[in-house]
């Protein structure tokens, strides 16, 4: 059987075109190159596949494509001054409603201070009342 | 400020990385897809990796993705997808995308990892204490790969090149044919 003839140096050839090797590394493999006709022939296959790869011509990303990133993830996290605010505005709601509540019925157990502990006129069970009576 | 490293990442690597993605995947809007999930990915962790490991990190997740979606493309092995992609591809303006289809054709006949492997080395310019940074591996491991997959891709390379001559050789027959 015909065995395919190597050479030891074939292994560093990628890495030689590739600029990867030391400078003595390198000095030493293109000497070796120039004597060597198993390696010339390599370095040409070598250089036909990166020939072939360099034809790639770059397309363009979608157009927009960058904006409409920048937009989706910048809508998914809220700025923390933002969250900040919107924290403190909840907060602040939920306080203010319970404080208005609070006056509200105190006004209204007031007015009707006469009665003892009859809610007033204008409270929800006294608006409800005439209903659930009939 | 990790809004405007995120801004400058994406300037940067959107059209390098999109060009991976159509040279693999072949298809501009399975690319697409997959350019906006590793965007988006990269994004949630930014604030947990190095500022250095965020193009390794970005081209992982793209390649982890794409692979799952060549899985499953191989699993469901369904023609009418197949041929649809094709089309949507070859929709572009035709001879630039001539060599393009070749070279993703090629590319694709290689394991994910050894088209990975050729586009950070050739198309990304990284050299091999990066793309060894990118992989978790070696140097000499990136080398001998590199070398293996050179060579590989040489053999597909000449069995194109093959084949182009034999359908040019039917071309002329058949227009000899008709006269």
């Amino acid at each position: 059987m015909k065995q395919k003839a190597e050479c030891s140096y074939e292994r560093k050839l990628n890495a030689y075109i590739a600029g990867e090797l030391s400078e003595s590394k390198h000095n030493n493999v293109q000497k070796h190159i120039s004597r060597c006709h198993l390696c010339q022939n390599e370095i040409r296959n070598l250089l036909q596949v990166d020939d072939f790869l360099d034809q790639y011509t770059e397309e363009e990303v979608p157009a927009g494509f960058n904006e409409r990133m920048l937009k989706s993830v910048s809508s998914t996290k809220v700025n923390p001054l933002i969250r900040k605010i919107i924290d403190f505005s909840i907060a602040a709601s939920i306080v203010l409603a319970f404080t208005a509540g609070v006056v509200l019925s105190n006004d209204l157990y007031t007015e009707n201070s006469d009665n003892n502990f009859t809610l007033g006129e204008n409270s929800l069970y006294s608006y409800f009342e005439g209903d659930l009576d009939a | 400020m990790i809004e405007t490293k995120f801004e400058i990442i994406l300037q940067e690597e959107s059209k390098k990385l999109y060009n991976y993605l159509l040279k693999i995947l072949r298809n501009p809007e399975d690319a697409e897809d997959i350019l906006q999930e590793s965007f988006i990915i990269l994004h949630k962790k930014m604030a947990a990796i190095e500022e250095s490991s965020y193009k390794g990190y970005l081209y992982k997740s793209a390649y982890h993705k794409a692979l799952n979606l060549i899985k499953k493309r191989n699993k469901k092995n369904n023609l009418f997808v197949k041929n649809k992609n094709m089309e949507s591809y070859q929709s572009e303006p035709v001879e630039e995308n001539q060599v393009n289809a070749l070279i993703s054709a090629a590319l694709s006949k290689l394991k994910p990892e050894e088209a990975l492997l050729i586009e950070l080395q050739f198309y990304q310019k990284l050299s091999y204490q990066e793309i060894a940074k990118v992989l978790d591996t070696t140097e000499s491991a990136v080398d001998s790969k590199l070398v293996r997959t050179k060579k590989k891709l040489k053999k597909i390379i000449d069995e194109q090149k093959k084949v182009q001559e034999t359908e040019a050789k039917v071309v002329f027959i058949n227009r000899g044919d008709k006269k």
